[in-house]
C-alpha cells in the first residue's frame, strides 16, 4: 500500500527584527531578573537532605518481626511478581516453627525499578519498600544485596497479628508435632 | 410452559442418551453424570472422585441437580439413565458448591505460602471458581498436627487434609498395602498410620499426587521449587522396562520433581518411587563434561573431542588390526533406541563382531507396575540387531579380557568395574579401553578414552517397553558442558572407518531405523506422539 503525506506547515520567514535574536535575549534576561527576587528552591544537596513523603518507594527490604524471626517464608510470589527479575530465592525447611524460610534471598537493585509490586504481593508482609535511595558500590557484585544485607536495612517491624504464633510458641509447637493416632484431640 | 429442549440423541442398546445443561450426550450405561458431564465438556467439580479409583462420594462437591429429583444429588456416584436432564451450575447448586467451600476451608490454615501444592491446589482452584470468597468464620481454628512424619518420603500436614480419603484408597486398591485409615469420626476424624507401619511401599509417592490439596507432601520436592515455576515436559521412565508415562518438571535446567502423566495402557495414573526418585542420580552422580584421556600415566585429563575421536578411532584402529576377535564391545539397554540403532551401525563400520547387551535384574516383576527387568529398552536393543541382553555373552568378553585374549573394548553405557563384573585393574591393563558413558563410573576412570554422553533428561530418544510399546522420551535439559548424545558421539567415532551417515537430528535417526525396521513401518516422532505406539505385531 503506498504511503500518503501529510501537508505541513512550515513556519513563514521571520522578520528582521528577529533575526537580530534581541527580543528573545531580553525576553529571557527578564525571566532570570523575576526570580532574583523570587524564595530560593534549590537545595544544598548532600549537606541538605529532601524529606521524603510516606509512600516514598526506595529499595526493597527484609524485616524480621517482634520475636526476631524473618518474616519471609520464601514463597516466591515476590521473585514471580517482580517485572525485571531483580530478586532470586532459594526456600529451606526449617525444623521448628514456620516449616520453611528464605536459604538465600538475593536482590539485584542494579535491576530492581522500586516498583513495590514485591511489597504488594508479600502475603507475609516481609518485603518492604525502604526510603533508601543512594545506591552507591564499586562493581556490579556490590548491587547484589543478599539476605542479611537486606534484614539489616530492614530491621524490626512491629506487627501485631501474629499469624504463626501458634506454631511458634512451644505449646502450639509440641501439638503440631504430636503423631497422628495419638492426635484425637 | 416447558423449555424448548433440544432433542435426545438416539442411544443404542448399551448406551443411555441425557442432557447435561442443555448439551445432548450419549454414553454408555452404566457412566456416571460426572464421566458423561466430562464427555460433554464440562468440568463437575469434585474433590474425593479420581478416575483411577473406587468411588467414595464423601466431599459432595460435585452436587448437580436432575429434573424431577428433589434433592442435589452426587455426579461422580449417579449413574446416568436414559432422558435424564442434568443442570450443574443452577442457584440450588451453586449456593450448595459455596456451602461446601466454605465447610472445607472454616478450619483451614492460612499455609498457602508455605505449601507445596499452591498453585495446583484443588481448594485454591475451586474457591476461585465457585467459593463466595469470603470468610464469615472468626473464631479460633481448630488445629492438628503438622509436618508429620508419616512415612518414608512423605509428610502429612493434618490441618491441610480435607478428608477425602483418596490417599487411603489408593493404599487400600493400588499398592494393596493399606497403611492408611481414618481415625476417629465427625470433626474429630484424622488420616493416620497404624502404631509401627509408616506409609512406606514402593508406590507411596502416588498418595502426593492423588491428594487434591497439600497435606500429603513429598520429602525430597519439599521446597524445592514452586509449580508454577515447573515447565512440564512430557517423557518416559528409564527404571525399569514398564516406560511409565511421566512429567518432568524441570526449573532453570534442573529436574525438581517426576510426577506420572496418565495412560491408561502403561501406567494408569502411577509410577513407583524408585522411579519417581530417578531423576535425582542426574545431579547426585559424578559426572564428566568433556573427553578425557588416560594416556601412560595414571590420571586422566580432559581434552577436545576432536582430539578425544581421534584418539579413540586409532586405539579401536590398532585393536581390530590385530585380529577381530581381538575386539569386543558391550552395550547397555539403557540407551535408546537412536543410540542402539547408531550404535550397531557403528560397530559394523569399526569391524566390532562381538557384542554383548549388558542386562539388569532386581527383584520381581510385582502387582502393579515394577519390572525385574531394570533395563529400559531391552527390546529396542533386539529389535536393531544388537541381541536381547545376555549375562553370559557379557561375562565370557570379560574373562576374555582377563585373560588378555580381548585387547580392545569398547563400553557403550555400562559399568563393569562398577557392577562388580571385573577388577579394575584387568581392564585398566587393556591396550585399548574406550568407554562412553553420562557419569564418571569406575570404567571411565579406567578408559583409555572416555567420552562424555548425555544423561537422561538430557537426551531425545524413544524407549521400547517389555510389552513392545516404543514411547519418546523428551529432552527436559539442556546437556551439560560438552556432553553429547550417544549416537552422535558412535557416529563421529565411526566416521574415521568409513561410516558415512550424517543425522540432523534423534528424530532423523528414528525414522532411518523406521525404514529399516519392520516392526517400526511407519512410525515417527510425530506418530508415537505422547503416549507411545505399539510395535506392529506386539
Ligand atoms: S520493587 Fe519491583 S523491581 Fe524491585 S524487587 Fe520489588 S518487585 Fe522487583
Ligand atoms: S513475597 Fe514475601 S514471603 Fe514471599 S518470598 Fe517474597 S518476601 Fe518472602
Ligand atoms: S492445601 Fe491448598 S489452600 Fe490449603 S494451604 Fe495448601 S495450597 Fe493453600
Ligand atoms: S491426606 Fe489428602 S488425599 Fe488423604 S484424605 Fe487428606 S486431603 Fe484426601
Ligand atoms: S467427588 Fe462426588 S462426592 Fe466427592
Amino acid at each position: 500500500m503506498p504511503v500518503k503525506g501529510m501537508p505541513v506547515r512550515r513556519p513563514q520567514t521571520p522578520g528582521l527584527l528577529s533575526t537580530t535574536y534581541l527580543p528573545s535575549i531580553f525576553k529571557g534576561m527578564w525571566i532570570t531578573l523575576r526570580h532574583i527576587f523570587r524564595p530560593k528552591v534549590t537545595m544544598q544537596y548532600p549537606e541538605e537532605k529532601w524529606t521524603l513523603p510516606d509512600n516514598y518507594r526506595g529499595l526493597p527490604v527484609l524485616v524480621k518481626d517482634d520475636d526476631g524471626r524473618t518474616k519471609c517464608v520464601a514463597c516466591f510470589l515476590c521473585e514471580y511478581v517482580c517485572p525485571p527479575k531483580a530478586i532470586t530465592i532459594q526456600a529451606r525447611e526449617i525444623t521448628t516453627g514456620v516449616e520453611k524460610g528464605p536459604r538465600t534471598f538475593d536482590i539485584n537493585m542494579l535491576r530492581c525499578i522500586m516498583c513495590g509490586y514485591c511489597e504488594e504481593v508479600c502475603p507475609e508482609q516481609a518485603i518492604f519498600l525502604s526510603k533508601t535511595y543512594n545506591l552507591v558500590g564499586v562493581s556490579r557484585e556490590q548491587m547484589i544485596f543478599d539476605k542479611e544485607k537486606l534484614l539489616e536495612m530492614g530491621g524490626v517491624r512491629h506487627d501485631p497479628i501474629r499469624k504463626w504464633g501458634r506454631l511458634l510458641d512451644p505449646v502450639g509447637a509440641a501439638r503440631a508435632a504430636a503423631p497422628a493416632s495419638e492426635a484425637g484431640r | 410452559m416447558p423449555d424448548p429442549t433440544p432433542p435426545l440423541p438416539p442411544a443404542g442398546p448399551d448406551e443411555v442418551a441425557l442432557l447435561i445443561d442443555d448439551r445432548p450426550v450419549v454414553v454408555r450405561k452404566g457412566t456416571t453424570v460426572l464421566r458423561a458431564a466430562e464427555a460433554a465438556g464440562l468440568l463437575i467439580p469434585h474433590y474425593c472422585y479420581h478416575p483411577g479409583l473406587s468411588i467414595a462420594g464423601n466431599c459432595r462437591m460435585c452436587l448437580i441437580e436432575i429434573d424431577k429429583v428433589p434433592k442435589l444429588q452426587i455426579g461422580c456416584a449417579t449413574a446416568a439413565t436414559q432422558g435424564m436432564v442434568v443442570r450443574t451450575a443452577t442457584p440450588r447448586v451453586k449456593t450448595a458448591r459455596e456451602g461446601i467451600m466454605e465447610f472445607l476451608l472454616i478450619n483451614h490454615p492460612l499455609d498457602c505460602p508455605i505449601c507445596d501444592q499452591a498453585g495446583e491446589c484443588r481448594l485454591q482452584q475451586y474457591e476461585a471458581a465457585y467459593g463466595a470468597g469470603t470468610s464469615r468464620f472468626t473464631d479460633e481454628k481448630v488445629h492438628w498436627p503438622k509436618r508429620y512424619d508419616i512415612g518414608r518420603s512423605v509428610v502429612f500436614d493434618a490441618e491441610r487434609c480435607i478428608k477425602c480419603t483418596r490417599c487411603i484408597r489408593f493404599c487400600d486398591e493400588i499398592s494393596k498395602s493399606r497403611e492408611l485409615a481414618l481415625f476417629q469420626r465427625g470433626d474429630h476424624a484424622i488420616i493416620g498410620t497404624f502404631p509401627g507401619k509408616p506409609l512406606d511401599n514402593p508406590y507411596s509417592g502416588n498418595t502426593v499426587d492423588v491428594c487434591p490439596v497439600g497435606a500429603l507432601t513429598w520429602k525430597p520436592f519439599r521446597f524445592k521449587a514452586r509449580v508454577w515455576f515447573l515447565r512440564d515436559v512430557p517423557s518416559a521412565c528409564a527404571g525399569c522396562a514398564r516406560g511409565c508415562n511421566v512429567n518432568l518438571g524441570t526449573y532453570r535446567n534442573r529436574v525438581h520433581r517426576m510426577t506420572p502423566r496418565a495412560n491408561l495402557e502403561v501406567n494408569r495414573y502411577w509410577m513407583c518411587d524408585a522411579g519417581r526418585q530417578s531423576y535425582a542420580a542426574l545431579t547426585e552422580q559424578p559426572r564428566f563434561e568433556r573427553p578425557l584421556a588416560r594416556p601412560a600415566t595414571d590420571a586422566s585429563e580432559p581434552i577436545p573431542w576432536d582430539e578425544a575421536v581421534e584418539r579413540a578411532a586409532a586405539l579401536l584402529r590398532e585393536a581390530v588390526a590385530a585380529g577381530a576377535d581381538g575386539v569386543a564391545a558391550i552395550v547397555s539397554a539403557r540407551l535408546s533406541l537412536e543410540d542402539l540403532h547408531v550404535t550397531q551401525r557403528a560397530l559394523q563400520a569399526i569391524g566390532i563382531g562381538r557384542v554383548a547387551v549388558a542386562p539388569h535384574e532386581e527383584g520381581q516383576d510385582d502387582h502393579l507396575l515394577l519390572r525385574r527387568d531394570k533395563t529400559p529398552n531391552a527390546r529396542g536393543a533386539a529389535l536393531v540387531g544388537l541381541g536381547a541382553p545376555n549375562a553370559g555373552r557379557v561375562k565370557e568378553i570379560l574373562e576374555d579380557v582377563s585373560s588378555g585374549r580381548v585387547r580392545g573394548l569398547l563400553v557403550v553405557g555400562e559399568d563393569p568395574i562398577g557392577d562388580g563384573l571385573i577388577p579394575a585393574s584387568d581392564l585398566r591393563r587393556l591396550p585399548a579401553l574406550v568407554a562412553i558413558d553420562w557419569w564418571k563410573s569406575p570404567t571411565v576412570e579406567a578408559a583409555g578414552v572416555a567420552l562424555p554422553a548425555c544423561g537422561y533428561g538430557e537426551w531425545e530418544g524413544t524407549l521400547v517397553n517389555f510389552e513392545g510399546r516404543a514411547q519418546r522420551c523428551r529432552a527436559a535439559l539442556k546437556p551439560q558442558g560438552e556432553t553429547e548424545p550417544v549416537w552422535r558421539i558412535l557416529a563421529a567415532l565411526a566416521r574415521p572407518f568409513g561410516f558415512g551417515a550424517e543425522y540432523a537430528s534423534a528424530s532423523a535417526v528414528f525414522d532411518e531405523a523406521a525404514a529399516g525396521i519392520p516392526a517400526l513401518a511407519g512410525m515417527s516422532y510425530r506418530s508415537l506422539g505422547t503416549g507411545g505406539a505399539k510395535l506392529k505385531g506386539a
